[in-house]
C-alpha cells in the first residue's frame, strides 16, 4: 500500500516534472494553470534553491475542502498579518457568495487591505520578493497578491552632509514609501504628481518622478522621461547610477544633475518648476535641470536672514574661485611675476624658499597631492583611530616639514587656504580636483599666460553644458533685478516674484505680494 | 571631434609662442635688488653699480631682513650689470628695486640720459622706479647705511621721497618713465630730488635736501628745500606741507598754516614778442599753530593771515622761477610744453630760440588761500 502511494505520487511528480520540461521558453513567461499542483511544481523549481522561500498548503473547513497555497518569504512579511489575517480566516471561513472564487475569497474571508490578481509566474516572482504574499486556489488560473510588506526601515534622522543650523532636520531614509511620505507631507496638493517606473533588469528597483504639475516645463519631463526609459542596466544600488545614465555631458566632471538627501530642498525644486527622481533603497534624490548656481545654494540660505545669506552665498562663490586658482596664483606670482609682490612680501617668500630642495611647482603639486590624501583618509579611516591622522597630518607634515626646510612655509599656508575653502563648495569636488591640477600646470609652465588660458577653458566649457536642454550657466539673461534675485545675492522673500524662466511654464510665484518687483 | 580637438591643440601652440620671454625663475635663485646706485670710474674709464640686495642666505626667519652692497664695474650699463654675476651665486633681479641714485659727478659730465634709457629699456625694472641724485662724493655712499641701523636703506630713501608731497613738501618724487617724459619733451629739462648724508643723533642718514635741476641731461645746479617747495606749487605737485607766516612782526614765524588741498593752474599769452605766464593757485589750508595774540574768532585776523600768506606764496614762486630762468635757464615747469600743446604754431615761432625766450618770459602769479579750518580750540 505504502510503496504504490510512493510509486503514485513519483508517478505524478514524473509526469510533471516531464511537462515543465517540455515547456520551451523560460518558466517565468508562463501563466498560471488552474491545476494547483502544476503551479506548485513551477514555483518550487522557480525557487529552487531559495530557502528563504515559505510554502504553505491550506485546506478551508467543512465538507468538500478546498485547497489553497500560500507563498511568502520569511523576513519581509510582517508574520502577524499572515497568521492572523490570511491563514486563520481560510482555515475557519468558507467563503461566501458564490463565482467566481478568487473574488469571494478576498472580499469574505481574506483581511488585508490591499490585493490584486495576477496571471504571470513573472508578476508572482516580483510580488513575493517584494514582501507580498500570493495566494492560490484550487482551479483558479489566477492568484492574489496580498499586502503583508514589511521592512526593516531606518528612522528619519537628519543627513550627515547636509546639516543646518536652522530649518527643517528630517532626511530621507532608504525606503522610497518613506520618503514620498516626507514630501506629501508638505505638499498637500493632487498636483503633486508621483510617476513610477522599475529599472534595472535584475534589481527591479522602483523609481519614482515627482513635480508640481502646474509648474514644470513639460519639455524637461519629457526629456527625462525618455532618457530614464533608456537606461538598460542590471541593477540600481544608488541614484548616481541614475545620474550618470541621464547626464547630458557624461564626461564633463561638472554635474548637470542635482542631488539631495532633504525632503525640504526637493520640494524648494519641485516649487521652482523642477522634477526630483526618487529612487529606492537610496536617501539620495535627484533634481533636474541642474543649474550651475544650485552648487552654490544651500536650503539653509532661505532660513536665515538674507542678509547673512547672500554674504555667505557670495563667500562660496569666492572660494569656489580661491580653492580653483590660488595654487596656480601662487605658482605663477613666485615663479614668473615676481614684481607683483610688494617687496617685504618678496623678501619673506624668498627667504622661505632658501634651502628648499624642490622648486615651487614641485612642490605644489605634491604638498596638493598630500592634502588629498589625508583628506581622503580622513574619510575611509575606522572613526577611532582619528587622532593618529591630525598628529601624523598637523605635525610631521605642517611643522616638521617646515621645521627641516623641506617644504617652504608660505607652500604650507597655500595648500591649506586651497583645502580650507574646497570644502566650501562641497557640491564641486570633482571639478575643482581635476581643474585645480590643469590650471597649477599651466600656471607652472607659462605664468599668468596659462592661468588665463586655463580659465577661459573653464569658462567655455562651463558656456557649453546643458542640463536638460537648460544651459547649465545661464548668462545671457538681462540685468533685471528679478534674473538677478537669486544669483549672487538671496533676496527677502517678498522679493522673489517670479520663478526661473527656463524652468517653469508658470513663472509668477507671487502675485503683486512684491513691493519693487 | 578628434578634428576639433587638433584644432584646439594646435590654436594653443601657437598662442603659446605669443606669450613674451617669461621664464621660471626660483625665488631662492635671484639676489632680489633693492636699490642701484651709479657712479662712473674716470681713471679706467668705467661704469661703476652698487646694489643694495636683500640679505637673504643670513637672515634668520624670524628677525627683520637686512641687506648688503653688491658692486661691480663695466664698459657701459649693461656691461656692468652683467658682470656682478662674476662674484655672487645668484644674479640679480631687478624687477623690485625701488630707488635708483646717480652721481653727482656723473651727472655734470656724461649726462643722465643714457642711464635713464637702459634702465627703462631693460625689460626688468619698474617705471615706477624712484629716480635721485647724490649729493654726496659718490652715489654708493648713499646706499650705505650705518652700522647701527637694520633693515634696508633704499625703501627708507623711497618713504622718504614718495612721502615727501604730503609731509613736508621739501623736494620733488620723480619716476622713471617721468624724467625720460621730461628729457624727451621740448623743455629739455628735468628735476631730480638731491640726497645727501647728514648726522640724526649718532647715526649717519640719508636725507632728502631739496632739488637738483638739469639743463638738457646734465645738472644745472640744486635748489633749496624751501625753493623746491615752491617748484611743487608751480608745478601743481603739493598735496601737504606746511606754511609759516610771521603776522606779529616779532622775527619769528608764530603762526603755521596746513595745507590741505592745492590746486593750480597755468596759462600764457603772447603779446608784443613777448611771452607771458601766468600761475594762479589756489589753496586750502588749517591753522595748525597759532600764538593767542592772534584771535581766530575775528573775520578780520582770518582775512589778515589769508591775505599774508598769498603775499608771500606769489613772491616765493616769482622768486624760485626767476632763479630758475636766470641762473640755470633749465625749464623745469615745462612752459614749452604747455605753448607746443596749446598753440603749435607759436611754438613753432619761438622753437628756434628758445632759451632766450625762456629766460624773458614774464611771470605773473595770483594765489588764493583759504582758511578752511581754524582749529579753534575752548
Amino acid at each position: 500500500m505504502l510503496r504504490f502511494l510512493k510509486k503514485l505520487c513519483a508517478g505524478k511528480a514524473t509526469d510533471l516534472d516531464e511537462k515543465i520540461a517540455r515547456l520551451n521558453y523560460p518558466l517565468e513567461e508562463h501563466k498560471f494553470s488552474r491545476s494547483l499542483d502544476e503551479n506548485v511544481a513551477v514555483i518550487k523549481k522557480l525557487f529552487n534553491n531559495v530557502d528563504i522561500v515559505q510554502y504553505k498548503m491550506i485546506q478551508s473547513p467543512g465538507k468538500d475542502p478546498i485547497r489553497y497555497f500560500l507563498i511568502f518569504i520569511d523576513g519581509v512579511v510582517h508574520s502577524e498579518i499572515v497568521n492572523n489575517n490570511i491563514v486563520e480566516p481560510l482555515m475557519t471561513k468558507r467563503p461566501e457568495g458564490g463565482e467566481p472564487l478568487l473574488e469571494s475569497l478576498l472580499a469574505t474571508v481574506v483581511q488585508v487591505g490591499e490585493s490584486k490578481k495576477i496571471n504571470t509566474f513573472k508578476a508572482l516572482i516580483e510580488s513575493v520578493t517584494h514582501g507580498d504574499t500570493v495566494l492560490f486556489v484550487e482551479g483558479c488560473d489566477q492568484a492574489a497578491v496580498l499586502n503583508t510588506k514589511q521592512f526593516a526601515v531606518r528612522s528619519i534622522a537628519e543627513p550627515d552632509n547636509e546639516k543646518v543650523l536652522s530649518g527643517p532636520r528630517d532626511g530621507f531614509t532608504e525606503s522610497l514609501i518613506q520618503n514620498l511620505s516626507q514630501i506629501l507631507r508638505r505638499a498637500r496638493t493632487n498636483e503633486l504628481k508621483t510617476k513610477t517606473m522599475t529599472l534595472g533588469k535584475r534589481t527591479q528597483t522602483t523609481v519614482c518622478i515627482c513635480y508640481l504639475d502646474s509648474l514644470v516645463n513639460k519639455d524637461v519631463l519629457e526629456e527625462l522621461l525618455r532618457r530614464l526609459n533608456k537606461i538598460d542596466i542590471d541593477g540600481i544600488l544608488d541614484s548616481n547610477y541614475i545620474t550618470e545614465q541621464i547626464h547630458d555631458f557624461p564626461n564633463s566632471p561638472f554635474r548637470t544633475v542635482g542631488s539631495t538627501e532633504r525632503p525640504d530642498v526637493v520640494l524648494a525644486k519641485l516649487l521652482e518648476g523642477r522634477i526630483a527622481v526618487l529612487v529606492d533603497n537610496t536617501p539620495v534624490a535627484l533634481t533636474v535641470p541642474y543649474l550651475f548656481i544650485e552648487n552654490f545654494q544651500v536650503n539653509e540660505d532661505y532660513y536665515f536672514n538674507f542678509y547673512y545669506s547672500s554674504f555667505s552665498r557670495m563667500l562660496r562663490i569666492m572660494g569656489f574661485f580661491l580653492t580653483l586658482a590660488v595654487p596656480g596664483l601662487y605658482i605663477a606670482v613666485v615663479a614668473f611675476h615676481q614684481e607683483i609682490l610688494p617687496l617685504q612680501l618678496l623678501m619673506r617668500i624668498a627667504l622661505e624658499r632658501q634651502n628648499v630642495p624642490l622648486p615651487a611647482a614641485v612642490e605644489a603639486v605634491i604638498m596638493l597631492i598630500v592634502f588629498d590624501i589625508l583628506r581622503e583618509t580622513g574619510v575611509r579611516m575606522p572613526s577611532n583611530i582619528g587622532q593618529a591622522l591630525s598628529i601624523v597630518g598637523a605635525l610631521v607634515i605642517g611643522q616638521a616639514a617646515v621645521e627641516a626646510s623641506l617644504v617652504a612655509a608660505p607652500m604650507i599656508i597655500m595648500v591649506a587656504a586651497t583645502g580650507i575653502t574646497s570644502l566650501l563648495v562641497p557640491k564641486l569636488n570633482a571639478p575643482i580636483i581635476f581643474w585645480r591640477l590643469l590650471l597649477l600646470l599651466l600656471a607652472s609652465s607659462f605664468g599668468f599666460f596659462g592661468l588665463t588660458i586655463g580659465l577661459s577653458l573653464l569658462f567655455i566649457h562651463l558656456n557649453n553644458l546643458k542640463s536638460f536642454g537648460v544651459d547649465h550657466l545661464s548668462l545671457e539673461g538681462s540685468f533685471s533685478f528679478q534674473k538677478n534675485k537669486d544669483i549672487f545675492i538671496r533676496s527677502p522673500w517678498p522679493d522673489m516674484i517670479e520663478r526661473p524662466e527656463e524652468l517653469s511654464e508658470n513663472e509668477v510665484r507671487q502675485q503683486g505680494g512684491g513691493n519693487n518687483g | 571631434m578628434a578634428k576639433r580637438l587638433l584644432v584646439c591643440l594646435l590654436y594653443i601652440l601657437v598662442a603659446l609662442g605669443l606669450c613674451g620671454c617669461w621664464n621660471y625663475r626660483g625665488l631662492d635663485q635671484v639676489n632680489i635688488v633693492v636699490g642701484i646706485a651709479v657712479d662712473f670710474d674716470k681713471e679706467n674709464n668705467e661704469y661703476k653699480m652698487s646694489y643694495e640686495v636683500a640679505d637673504l642666505l643670513t637672515a634668520e626667519k624670524r628677525s627683520n631682513i637686512g641687506s648688503r652692497i653688491i658692486t661691480s664695474e663695466g664698459k657701459n650699463l649693461f656691461d656692468a650689470a652683467r658682470n656682478a654675476k662674476k662674484k655672487e651665486l645668484n644674479r640679480l633681479y631687478f624687477g623690485s628695486s625701488y630707488v635708483l641714485v646717480i652721481s653727482q659727478q656723473f651727472a655734470e659730465k656724461e649726462g643722465i640720459f643714457d642711464a635713464i634709457e637702459w634702465f627703462l629699456r631693460d625689460g626688468e625694472c619698474r617705471e615706477t622706479m624712484c629716480v635721485a641724485l647724490s649729493q654726496e662724493d659718490t652715489a654708493a655712499v648713499i646706499l650705505k647705511k650705518d652700522e647701527k641701523m637694520s633693515g634696508i636703506m633704499s625703501s627708507i630713501i623711497h618713504e622718504i621721497i614718495t612721502k615727501d608731497k604730503s609731509v613736508t613738501a621739501s623736494t620733488i618724487h620723480m619716476q622713471l618713465y617721468d624724467i625720460y617724459n621730461m628729457l624727451k619733451s621740448k623743455g629739455n629739462a628735468a628735476i631730480l630730488p638731491a640726497l645727501r648724508k647728514t648726522k640724526n643723533g649718532d647715526r649717519e642718514v640719508t636725507e632728502a635736501n631739496g632739488s637738483a635741476v638739469f639743463k638738457g641731461d646734465k645738472l644745472a645746479g640744486f635748489l633749496t628745500p624751501e625753493e623746491s617747495r615752491y617748484v611743487l606749487f608751480a608745478e601743481d605737485k603739493l598735496e601737504g606741507g606746511i606754511l609759516t607766516l610771521d603776522m606779529l612782526g616779532r622775527e619769528t614765524d608764530d603762526i603755521s598754516l596746513e595745507i590741505f588741498r592745492s590746486d593750480t593752474k597755468k596759462s600764457f599769452s603772447y603779446q608784443q614778442e613777448r611771452l607771458k605766464v601766468k600761475i594762479e593757485s589756489s589753496i586750502d589750508v588749517s591753522v595748525a599753530e597759532n600764538h593767542e595774540e592772534l584771535d581766530l574768532t575775528n573775520e578780520e585776523v582770518i582775512k589778515r593771515i589769508e591775505e599774508a600768506a598769498e603775499v608771500m606764496i606769489e613772491e616765493k614762486i616769482k622768486a624760485v622761477v626767476a632763479k630758475v630762468q636766470q641762473e640755470y635757464q633749465a625749464d623745469i615747469f615745462n612752459f614749452s610744453d604747455m605753448v607746443y600743446k596749446r598753440d603749435l604754431k607759436l611754438w613753432e615761432e619761438l622753437e628756434p630760440h628758445w632759451d632766450e625766450v625762456f629766460s624773458n618770459i614774464e611771470i605773473e602769479v595770483s594765489s588764493k588761500v583759504h582758511i578752511v579750518n581754524s582749529g579753534f580750540i575752548k
